[in-house]
């Protein structure tokens, strides 16, 4: 059967008509051509899949669409504003935190949570926050770098 | 080459900004309307007779467009080395997981209904789950049928195994390894086992067919090798290959693991059944249950030695799990086996290698197919060794490591040996160097160890420069590691391995454009490696032209020349080498159009910086010289071809691993990793460390905690949060060192990476839990469980395990190899 959601993504107010128990992987991926939001273990396993709810990381293939109303999502396509990426995106790019790609939008929005919460995270507390994703090209090395580099141009700015 | 290439500048991979940014496409967001989602029922037994199948009631399920069993399509078989494996199971299932039957539907879960609609009967067949027991004679054979397969080169090489479960065997070796034991002075043996272990790329397989009475075949698919997937298809489904298209983006990892035929066969029966498109992506479960995983290994090392420890001889026993299928492999016994007698100077050896078939998940390609499940047991043996006749791991390997101008141990004669400048590097950039006694901690005291001074290494010479990436970990525990730790006990380890650069064919185009930007055309893929940029930043170079000018387009068989596919640590040598090239050919171009201007002589035209300059005092840029051409001149095409047969340079590795022991859990905690790569010439260093950073994390998993285990041919794992890839908090600090210097194949003098990180990891580790606790464990995974095990054991014995008999005892099994030889899965 048929549902007719409202989702807040990214700022914007979008009107979904959807399966009923879709996920909200499924809807941002399928219905909202947010294709930035990786499909991965598809059981909260390996957060390919992260997106923001209120500000809080979550596997997108186990919330319910329906579950996603009346909060704040943001993907990795809400990152940029006004046409400058967030400086966790920069960072990726500039300490070569990047290889397949498939884990990086939802390690960025992971430590897009944690910097948002603690702006100066010491490393075990970087490591601790991106415990749920998984990542096997970079062996964490140069992404916790790049947390730590976003970090630090962060709280120079502010 | 240009001083800026010496600098080893980093290079920002531009591709990383579409990554960032969710803008990459990968497989799975390719779109085509009107398709259908296809799904395969599986064998839920690892061998069993197929009695009968009825999908009645699944054909007539609302919403399905085609269900095809075996009887539905043509009888073919697929694979790479060998062609063994049915599209769908025909009459028999070898593996649990096997496809028996597949469905195509208007969505996912009415496919998944058609599925649990359809009834099989099968007869249970007894499992054969040892490669041990399987390839003994008399076992039941899995292939009577093996006459019949396409390309079987090795039933052409050995007509005896027809009627075997081995599925290939290989034995060589120099001089002679009789004589050599019989000069030994001291003999030791030990058995090895590895287990079964997934690639842990995150983007799970996709694969989408659309057929068409007159369109041919169009694929869109994360293979990585997609002009070997053309082929191949070709072969199987009857058709020109010109009829075949595969489409691929970027590739979500693949660590080996994805440059096998997967679901496109049954996507493309599914669609000739359908009349439409089928699109299918493996969940993570089947991607563990029948994916194509590191072969597991039974690996006998027997080694003679001079009680000085000069090594005289080694004979290697190598038994690789092929599982129920051969094919995802271009040879059913991968290229590891060469590597199972080390990096040593061994002047008489013999390799026995086998390749087994079972009821197990078939296995595939997984990076450094072999190398670090051979290296596990020649580096543990080595420590094993080295303890035995009184050395320390670092002098034995001083000792016997193979030098320039030596034999390799398997027979080949490589230039420019930087073996022992690796080892060294590795050690004095390690705490192994900087504590200089290794012993010194050790309480409870631990034979042949205690009170040794290790050799200090000599300085790195002038002609060889390293490369430092630090990671930052470092600073947090080290001050405590060694103190105040209760039942925890610090241990290090190292490893030795080797690989060689990659070999295979691939061509390129670079075309220049008038506005004197340049576009690389090439076939190659990108798994992640970073290949889209290095391949522009050698046409940059070649062309003397910024890396910001130069584009990169592949993404399809039908438009990019071939390519052998991204594996097997070739893209910098081969496809590099093919668009060097290619870029020397347009530039060359280029300079006939500049003479023609300037009306001089290629020998008198100059070209630096960007600028071509005549003796009469003409100059132009690359982008004036295309603009000033003309329309008919200024189409500019550089081609490029490049094959390379034959290897004649290897890339040494070594590593040293500190780890803690808790030795009342038996938990292992990796603290750092040193490692160091004799890599040529680093292109781009960042990305060539974040290789080996990737590569040792996944080699610790290979370590410590990855399985995928199996109770009598039955996978016990089944979802990734069972399947244990570390996290970020348990990965290590991995500092990573390169060593330059010893110039390889590739353009500039690189060599290789992918692949040259992960084997020393596992080994270094073992060495460094034995060096800690004092308990050798002989088969992989070394879990907390065996630790316990094995240390209960030594408490309760408090007896030192004898491993080394006194010539004459030769051939007698250590303990615990014996124990570890006898096992059997779990």
């Amino acid at each position: 059967m048929n549902k007719t959601l409202i989702l807040h993504v990214n700022g914007h107010d979008r009107r979904v008509v959807c399966e009923e128990g879709k996920t909200l992987l499924e809807v941002l991926r399928d219905h909202l051509g947010l294709k930035g939001t990786k499909k991965g273990c598809d059981e909260g396993d390996c957060g390919a899949c992260t997106v923001l709810m209120d500000g809080q990381p979550v596997n997108s293939c186990l919330v319910l669409a329906a579950r996603a109303e009346g909060h704040e999502i943001i993907t990795i396509e809400g990152l940029e504003q006004k046409g400058q990426l967030h400086p966790l995106q920069e960072a990726f790019v500039e300490e070569g935190a990047v290889q397949c790609g498939y884990c990086t939008p939802g390690m960025v929005l992971s430590a897009k949570a944690l910097l948002d919460l603690n702006p100066s995270p010491d490393e075990e507390e970087i490591r601790h926050a991106l415990s749920g994703n998984l990542c096997r090209c970079t062996g964490y090395v140069r992404i916790v770098k790049a947390v730590q580099t976003a970090a630090e141009r962060m709280h120079g700015q502010g | 080459m240009s001083a800026e290439m010496r600098n080893g500048a980093t290079l920002i991979r531009r591709e990383t900004w579409e990554k960032v940014t969710g803008e990459a496409v990968f497989a799975a967001d390719f779109e085509l309307p009107q398709h259908l989602e296809g799904k395969v029922l599986r064998s839920p037994y690892p061998h069993a007779r197929i009695v009968r199948i009825d999908t009645v009631k699944a054909r007539q399920l609302r919403g399905v467009h085609a269900v095809i069993t075996a009887d539905d399509i043509p009888n073919v078989r697929f694979g790479n080395g060998v062609a063994d494996q049915p599209v769908l199971a025909r009459g028999r299932v070898l593996f649990a997981g096997e496809k028996v039957a597949a469905v195509a539907a208007v969505d996912e879960d009415t496919a998944l209904e058609a599925l649990s609609l359809i009834t099989v009967e099968y007869e249970e067949l007894p499992v054969l789950a040892d490669p041990l027991a399987a390839m003994r004679e008399g076992a039941q054979v899995l292939h009577p049928e093996r006459r019949n397969y396409r390309h079987n080169r090795v039933l052409e090489k050995i007509p005896g195994l027809e009627m075997m479960n081995i599925g290939d065997h290989a034995r060589y070796g120099i001089g002679d390894v009789e004589e050599g034991m019989a000069e030994a002075n001291i003999i030791l043996e030990h058995t090895f086992r590895t287990q079964t272990v997934h690639q842990g790329y995150l983007e799970p397989h996709f694969t989408l067919v659309q057929t068409g009475r007159d369109k041919g075949v169009r694929v869109w698919t994360n293979n990585k090798a997609p002009f070997q997937l053309r082929g191949e298809l070709a072969k199987v489904l009857g058709l020109p290959v010109t009829d075949i298209e595969v489409n691929y983006g970027f590739i979500g990892g693949d660590f080996g693991g994805k440059g096998a035929v997967m679901d496109e066969p049954v996507c493309y029966y599914l669609s000739k059944a359908s009349g439409r498109p089928v699109q299918m992506v493996m969940t993570a479960r089947e991607e563990l249950l029948a994916a194509n995983p590191r072969h597991a290994t039974v690996i006998t090392l027997k080694s003679g030695l001079k009680h000085d420890g000069r090594l005289l001889a080694r004979q290697a026993t190598v038994v690789f799990e092929s599982g129920a299928y051969a094919g995802a492999n271009s040879h059913p016994l991968v290229g590891g086996l060469r590597r199972a007698l080390g990096a040593y100077r061994i002047p008489h050896t013999l390799i026995d290698g086998y390749a087994v078939y079972t009821n197990s998940v078939p296995a595939g390609h997984c990076r450094a197919p072999g190398d670090p499940q051979v290296f596990f047991a020649v580096e543990s043996h080595t420590d094993l060794l080295a303890e035995a006749v009184g050395l320390d791991p670092y002098e034995f390997r001083r000792l016997n490591v193979l030098r320039p101008g030596e034999l390799s141990p398997s027979g080949l004669k490589w230039a420019g040996i930087n073996a022992l400048e690796t080892l060294d590097l590795a050690v004095e950039r390690s705490e192994w160097g900087r504590t200089k006694n290794r012993g010194e901690k050790e309480e409870k005291g631990q034979k042949g160890q205690k009170g040794q001074e290790t050799t200090v290494p000599p300085a790195i010479s002038s002609d060889h420069r390293e490369i430092e990436y630090i990671s930052g970990k470092n600073k947090l525990p080290e001050a405590n590691w060694k103190t105040s730790l209760g039942t925890y006990q610090y241990g290090i380890g190292m490893a030795l391995t080797e690989r060689a650069t990659g070999l295979g064919g691939s061509a390129a185009v670079v075309a220049i454009h008038t506005d004197g930007s340049a576009t690389v055309i090439s076939g190659a893929t990108d798994p992640g490696t970073g290949s889209q940029t290095i391949l522009r930043h050698i046409a940059a170079q070649e062309l003397g032209l910024p890396l910001a000018k130069i584009s990169f387009r592949g993404g399809n068989t039908g438009m990019a020349p071939y390519d052998n596919g991204s594996g097997s640590s070739r893209v910098t040598h081969v496809t590099g080498q093919a668009v060097r090239l290619a870029a020397q050919d347009a530039l060359n171009q280029v300079r006939e159009l500049a003479c023609a201007q300037f009306g001089c002589t290629q020998g008198e035209l100059s070209y630096d910086h960007g600028l071509f300059k005549s003796p009469q005092g003409n100059s132009g840029t690359m982008a004036q010289i295309m603009a000033g051409s003309g329309r008919s001149k200024n189409i500019i095409l550089g081609r490029g071809g490049y094959a390379a047969e034959k290897g004649e340079s290897t890339c040494f590795s070594a590593q040293v691993a500190e780890v803690l022991v808790d030795t009342d859990t038996g938990q292992v905690r990796v603290l750092r990793v040193t490692a160091v790569n004799d890599i040529g010439q680093a292109l781009n260093p960042a990305a060539v460390q974040a290789q080996v950073e990737g590569a040792v994390v996944q080699g610790m998993g290979f370590a410590l905690n990855e399985e995928l285990p199996r109770v009598n041919g039955r996978p016990q794992v089944q979802s990734l949060a069972d399947y244990k890839m570390a996290t970020a908090p348990d990965a290590p600090s991995v500092n990573s060192y390169l060593l330059e210097g010893s110039p390889g194949p590739g353009p500039f003098g690189s060599k290789a990476i992918g692949e040259q990180g992960i084997a020393a990891t596992a080994p270094a580790i073992a060495n460094a839990i034995y060096h800690a606790a004092g308990v050798r464990i002989f088969d992989l995974p070394i879990t907390a469980e065996k630790v316990k095990k094995a240390l209960d054991e030594k408490r309760t014995r408090k007896v030192g395990r004898e491993r080394g008999e006194e010539k004459g005892q030769a051939g007698e099994k250590g303990q615990a190899g014996e124990k570890a030889g006898d096992r059997h899965e779990i």
